[in-house]
């Protein structure tokens, strides 16, 4: 799974650059982007294997940037997994219903387990006969 | 004697008018079809009508303050009054005389004669549109709150973690940082629990069953345990009287329940103690149970009747952990509430508690906002 291409759009600095250095770590590519508008450019200069995607953010909030992405041909079929915090449950279900892939509550996780999921989702989607587990499930504990 | 009494009564009824006339809910009263027959001064000071224009007219129409809801909200509440013949209560939205839209509590009692035949009905509102924003904001803003206190705690959590995995450092060092960690780890939980009571108190839960295996999630929670047990030396025995439960049921409700009711038997129970986790259902049982158990320091007996109050804590386990928030068992009596279930208890001082959780194998979907009663 080394080299998948990874764009984390998320406003806060540090939380974005430990995630940029861990993933880095497990051999994800990673590229960074600290707002929405700035996020949707980078998608569509970079093509990512993966979107991790912040919801309260300046410029373009997530859902704005996840209805774009979904609503353009050559985004469409990008996996996004939104990063929320505990206890926006409609934020879930509303990203969700705007087509992303899972959730991962932030707050909720040590950062490696968060990187763990990524690679389970990786490996998911290399195995498409395998049990479509949700991450979900296990993002909620 | 007659006259006397005539008088008197007439005074009294006088009296009582006069209060009715100036007290502060607004009052109306109307004929078996709906037809106002009179209202108080501060009907009219509440939807802007003079009390003359209402006098005639039917109540909850567009003629007066009234006709904002759906036509099946007054359907209904005609069928309750006028049918049934029973009070109706609900919130209501309604609009003054000036345009300006309003939310009322609205209570409505058909008034029967010897008979059973409605005589008139009483409507009485209260304008709540200020507490209802009240609430709105206090809500939002425990809620942004609590998001903004916890990006800058994932923060610490994470840069923590990364220096333990990164940096050298030497044991002490390294303590010290895991200090930091767990002290982060207690405040996210707090501000986890605040936010909890925040949403409960604002009836903004969304309860959405979903399947779940009830042994495995369980057993899963179990496991996340494991630290806490073992420092304290704690046995904790899980038994289930099916191999596999499966309900539908609101994950984060349920796991409220099972957090609530296991961090409390390990945290008030004494090194060695012991914890028995039971979940079990009968064939053809619409319902499971779930108990907890332990050998714990207990509840007072004086105290056993308020424990699921808000804010409350057995004087025993103030001394024994000064810490506490109180908050555990409402959560775990309101998510109950929330899935249609029963919790109770019992306990001996000093001996140990066993707490029962009673819920249906299919809790029903619940949307935000507090519906009509």
């Amino acid at each position: 799974m080394a080299n998948q291409k990874i764009i984390i759009v998320e406003d806060d600095e540090i939380l974005a650059r430990v995630l940029k250095e861990e993933l880095e770590e497990s051999g994800f590519n990673i590229d960074l982007a600290s707002d929405g508008e700035a996020g949707l450019k980078l998608i569509a200069d970079q093509r990512p294997d993966l979107v991790l995607l912040d919801l309260l953010m300046p410029k373009k909030n997530g859902f704005q940037v996840l209805e774009e992405l979904k609503s353009k041909p050559v985004s469409a079929d990008i996996p996004v997994i939104v990063l929320t915090m505990l206890g926006h449950d409609e934020d879930i279900k509303k990203g969700l219903k705007l087509g992303a892939s899972d959730y991962i509550v932030k707050s909720q996780h040590a950062v490696a387990e968060i990187v763990e999921k990524i690679q389970n989702f990786f490996g998911q989607e290399q195995h498409p006969e395998a049990k479509p587990a949700r991450l979900s499930d296990s993002a909620q504990k | 004697m007659f006259k006397w009494f005539l008088k008197n009564y007439i005074l009294d009824l006088e009296k009582f008018k006069e209060a009715v006339d100036h007290t502060s809910d607004h009052i109306i009263f109307t004929d078996p079809k709906g037809t106002i027959l009179y209202a108080n001064e501060a009907a009219s000071q509440m939807t802007g009508f003079l009390v003359k224009e209402m006098i005639g007219k039917k109540a909850g129409t567009t003629d007066l303050w009234g006709g904002q809801m759906s036509k099946d909200f007054y359907r209904k509440m005609w069928q309750t009054i006028a049918v049934k013949k029973k009070h109706f209560t609900g919130e209501i939205v309604n609009r003054r005389k000036n345009g300006e839209k309003y939310i009322a509590q609205v209570h409505v009692s058909p008034i029967l004669d010897g008979q059973g035949n409605i005589q008139f009905f009483v409507g009485i509102e209260r304008d709540i549109t200020k507490m209802k924003e009240i609430i709105r904001l206090e809500t939002e803003f425990i809620s942004t709150a609590s998001h903004q206190l916890r990006t800058p705690l994932t923060g610490i959590k994470w840069v923590a973690e990364r220096l333990l995995k990164v940096e050298k450092l030497s044991p002490r060092g390294q303590t010290y940082l895991q200090d930091i960690h767990r002290s982060v780890d207690r405040l996210s939980s707090l501000v986890d629990t605040l936010l909890n009571v925040s949403r409960l108190d604002g009836a903004k839960i969304i309860i959405e069953p979903k399947p779940l295996e009830a042994v495995a999630f369980i057993n899963d929670y179990i496991k996340e345990c494991k630290p806490l047990l073992a420092k304290k030396k704690l046995i904790l025995n899980f038994k289930h009287s099916v191999r596999v439960l499966a309900c539908k049921t609101d994950l984060s409700a349920f796991r409220n329940i099972v957090q609530s009711l296991l961090s409390n038997a390990i945290e008030y129970t004494n090194p060695a103690g012991q914890i028995t986790v039971s979940l079990s259902t009968r064939a053809g049982s619409k319902k499971f149970l779930l108990a907890v158990k332990d050998t714990g320091i207990g509840i007072p007996k004086a105290e056993q009747a308020m424990i699921f109050e808000k804010f409350t804590r057995g004087s025993n386990a103030k001394l024994m952990k000064t810490d506490g928030t109180g908050l555990g068992l409402y959560i775990a009596r309101e998510s109950t509430k929330l899935l249609g279930g029963k919790i109770w208890f019992a306990s001996i001082e000093g001996e140990g508690s066993i707490f029962y959780v009673q819920l249906p194998l299919q809790a029903r979907a619940k949307r935000g906002e507090k519906g009509l009663t």
